[in-house]
């Protein structure tokens, strides 16, 4: 009876983080495909090594000689699993001890079943999900491998030993999560643990224990891989931290609350504390906060739906502005010179005719420039992260998550539908203009800092980032309004037709510039799907490498950005005011 | 000192709302006076808040309409949602805001100083907590800011889903006197709740629906007069034959240690009853005031 209560609820968790499990699952599996397809043969690692920041990220494993297909795969791996390891360790591990009470642990621990059963069967759980989400890459590797020239054993290793990282990882947040009963605290454990791992693999430590617990085990995993030297002490140490992990979760657990305590209490108590030390900075920067918050709370009165949406979101564009502006930065500084960029050219022939990069790039060329290499790098995939946050920023302009009931009582409020909609709709612009400036200052600084000052075109880079942003808002708008009529108030309903709306909006463009010479789409007599892609009106690839003028591409943007504000202002106007909207 | 306000009633004919197949609330016809506190009664799924949605134009009715103050609420005119104070049932609030920060946005969305602001921050005794991030606030607090919202800027017209839950007795007792004196004021109060006492304690009219339908519009003193009471009497040895006199209005005959507990049901006056106790020498009699609960639950049991 026990067994099939348990095996009931494992279904319900599985059933639960499913959906997150199954898509790191597609794109680990995706990413090794694609790491296979685009093999360059063993001439192009002579360019690559002098990369700094490939240096960092592949460590030791650009020092090897010949490097054959399994190297290859490895090498990308390693620098892939660097960061998915440890993000799925997080995750799962917050998912062992979860304190939130939004999740209803509540009930969870005031049945009969004692903590530390709860625990280790969430434990086996989270093993269980981390092997599900690895299992379809590890057998594309496999298929790959099989196919072109062996190494699955080493291959298996390889794939094997870093897992035990995501072990401790995972651990170390649920440790996290039970010293303060909080799932924050445990995020904070897990992503400081990481961070402290990355900057000792940076430093080159010594000391055995810590090169092995540090990230740079995994590509020294795949360095033993290869040679055939690896051992158990590696899978031991990390098995004996792993125990200790779990000995001391456990003794937290029964030391702790079991529902996380929203800091009422501990606001109350420090809430003078706060404020003094609020006083002591606050003369510092009082020439700058006091004009601004008498701006804002002017702005605040007088358009407060607009102060609203910013501020709504205003963590998440301050965490995604300094995303953007650091990868941004790694790709200029990562840049190895026009002369090697020829070189590196000559040697990705291959990559560059395959199919799944012809498509990236619209069916483009690349030109050996630091253009071609930003294109390359970043902007042919612009809009697969920007494509998100416009989705968050834009969705929620007219339905909020139906939690978040409080947006009943601003359409209660004494202002049309219409206000409010286009000043939350002008506050998302605003947001996005907050993220062009950040990426630009971020590439001119990065720019500085390499000293090849003015290398990029500026109008190039404005160019082919407004086309993306105006491409994006178009889409969001589009989608948001369809919602909208259709009047679906289901927040999953709409993120999944947001989803799938963009889903078809990148592949139908994708498909055909992989299929170009076959031509199917015509052949079926569906090319006129192609229309429907805003990428076949925004040739942005071909925008920055032909070097088109910012003054041609402004009024097409321009008139784009009219048309489609002109059809959602009439559509907020004439057809939201009968529809549901709570 | 403000006006009075003007006649400022609440009409609803007709009003029907389905989502897709599901029935929210059918053909529902009745008018809230001005000056009346009107309590809107029904078990969970019963079609509460969906009527209250609609009156605040939230979700549009599939038939039938809503005036407020003679204008059609569902033209969405924002200078009647003006009159109109709003506290939503399962209130959630911006959890990004602190209390002042969100108290300023309601005031900045209704574009006008909110005069009853401080005073209702008083009452509530929020002063400790207006810097407080509202995410950090315990449920009855957070309860707190949604009334004070829906207050403070002395509103003719209040729709309040469930405005007291969550708070202990005393800050309700703070909620009733407030709802008083917007009555003795002339507003125009409309509430749904659970609790049965608050609608006996501050209700004029009560409305009562189940399962989309209203089943009775009742006065609270008609109310009063029409629930079957229920006395209770405690004997020490009764005379289990006279107990039939009683016939299926004895509800329980429960022996303790040293009594026998007897619940019987009042239909009639006291009078026809009370005689055939007596003579079996009671040791106590309990006769409490009639509740709305037991009219509430009678009356779904006779509709079952």
């Amino acid at each position: 009876m026990t067994f099939q209560f348990t095996v009931r609820r494992y279904w319900l968790d599985v059933k639960r983080y499913g959906i997150f499990s199954f898509l790191i699952a597609i794109i680990f599996a995706v990413g090794i495909t694609f790491v296979c397809i685009i093999y360059p043969g063993p001439e192009f690692f002579d360019t690559f090594r002098d990369i700094p920041i490939f240096q960092l990220l592949a460590g030791e494993l650009v020092d090897v000689e010949n490097p054959e297909l399994l190297f290859w795969i490895l090498m990308l791996l390693s620098i892939f699993l660097n960061l998915l390891y440890p993000v799925m360790g997080i995750f799962f591990g917050s998912r062992i001890l979860p304190f939130n009470e939004k999740d209803g642990k509540e009930l969870i621990f005031s049945t009969e079943k004692s903590p530390l059963t709860y625990f280790l069967e969430n434990l086996l759980l989270v093993i269980v999900l981390i092997l599900l989400v690895v299992l379809p890459a590890y057998l594309v590797g496999v298929g790959f491998l099989l196919t072109g020239g062996g190494g699955v054993s080493s291959f298996t290793i390889a794939f094997i030993l870093p897992l035990f990282f995501g072990f401790v990882v995972a651990m170390v947040t649920s440790l996290g999560c039970a010293i303060w009963s909080s799932t924050r605290t445990g995020y904070a454990f897990g992503g400081i643990f990481f961070i402290v791992s990355f900057t000792l693999n940076i430093l080159q430590q010594e000391n055995d224990f810590v090169k092995d617990i540090n990230l740079m085990t995994q590509s020294k995993a795949f360095l033993h891989a290869i040679e055939g030297t690896w051992n158990v002490e590696f899978i031991l140490k990390c098995l004996f931290l792993m125990m200790l992990l779990i000995i001391l979760t456990i003794f937290f657990l029964y030391r702790t609350d079991y529902i996380e305590t929203r800091s009422t209490y501990q606001e109350t108590i420090g809430e003078e504390d706060k404020r003094g030390i609020k006083a002591r900075f606050s003369f510092k920067f009082s020439f700058i906060r006091t004009p601004v918050e008498s701006i804002l709370s002017r702005i605040g009165w007088k358009y407060p739906a607009f102060r609203d949406q910013l501020q709504s979101s205003a963590g998440l564009l301050l965490i995604y502005t300094v995303i953007t502006c650091a990868l941004l930065a790694l790709v200029v500084l990562a840049y190895p010179g026009d002369a090697a960029m020829k070189e590196l050219f000559k040697g990705l022939d291959i990559i560059f005719e395959s199919p799944i990069i012809a498509a990236f790039l619209f069916g483009h060329r690349l030109t050996a420039t630091l253009e071609g290499f930003l294109l390359y790098k970043i902007m042919a995939f612009h809009w697969v992260y920007y494509g998100p946050f416009l989705f968050i920023a834009t969705h929620s302009i007219i339905m909020r998550d139906s939690n978040a009931g409080y947006d009943e009582i601003t359409w209660s409020m004494p202002r049309t539908r219409t206000q409010v909609i286009m000043e939350r709709t002008i506050a998302a612009l605003v947001y996005l203009w907050i993220i062009i400036i950040a990426n630009f200052v971020a590439l001119y600084a990065s720019e500085i800092i390499l000293g090849t000052y003015a290398d990029i075109v500026l109008t190039d880079f404005g160019a082919t980032t407004l086309a993306f942003i105006y491409l994006g808002i178009g889409y969001s708008f589009f989608l948001v309004l369809f919602v909208a009529l259709a009047s679906i108030p289901h927040p999953k309903f709409l993120l999944i037709t947001l989803i799938g709306a963009l889903l078809i909006a990148i592949f139908i463009p994708l498909i055909w510039f992989m299929n170009q010479e076959m031509s199917w789409l015509e052949q079926l007599n569906l090319s006129w799907l192609l229309y429907l892609s805003p990428f076949y009106y925004f040739d942005v690839a071909g925008m920055l490498l032909n070097d088109i003028n910012l003054l041609l591409v402004i009024p097409e943007t321009f008139i784009y950005g009219v048309i489609i504000i002109v059809f959602f202002v009439s559509v907020v106007k004439f057809w939201t005011p009968t529809r549901d909207i709570a | 000192m403000k006006e009075l306000p003007q006649e400022i009633k609440i009409e609803i004919k007709g009003l029907t709302k389905y989502y897709g197949p599901t029935r929210g609330i059918e053909d529902l016809d009745l008018e809230v006076q001005t000056g009346e506190i009107f309590g809107f009664l029904g078990p969970n799924g019963a079609g509460k808040t969906t009527t209250i949605r609609c009156m605040m134009n939230t979700l549009l009715p599939t038939k039938g309409e809503i005036k407020i103050s003679g204008e059609l609420v569902t033209r969405g005119n924002p200078r009647l949602r003006e009159k109109i104070g709003y506290i939503p049932g399962e209130l959630a609030l911006p959890e990004y805001y602190s209390v002042n920060e969100f108290l300023n946005y309601i005031e900045a969305m209704r574009a006008k100083p909110a005069t009853r602001r401080q005073e209702i921050i008083d009452r509530f005794d929020l002063n400790s907590n207006l810097r407080k991030k509202i995410g950090a606030l315990s449920k009855g607090n957070k309860q707190k800011v949604g009334i004070v919202a829906g207050f403070m800027n002395d509103p003719d017209v209040l729709i309040m889903d469930e405005p007291t839950a969550g708070l202990d007795p005393l800050l309700q007792q703070v909620v009733f006197k407030l709802l008083l004196e917007s009555k003795k004021e002339g507003k125009t109060l409309f509430m749904s709740s659970h609790n049965l006492e608050e609608v006996q304690r501050v209700c004029d009219r009560v409305g009562i629906v189940n399962d989309g339908f209203l089943i009775s519009i009742e006065e609270i003193e008609d109310l009063n007069k029409d629930v079957p009471r229920i006395l209770e009497a405690r004997l020490r040895s009764p005379d289990e034959t006279r107990l039939t006199e009683f016939g299926d209005r004895l509800l329980e005959f429960r022996k303790h240690d040293n009594f026998v507990r007897l619940l019987i049901r009042m239909e009639d006056s006291i009078k026809d009853n009370i005689g055939s106790l007596l003579a079996m020498d009671p040791e106590e009699l309990i006769y409490p005031p009639a509740s709305l609960e037991e009219f509430f639950l009678q009356f779904y049991e006779g509709k079952k």
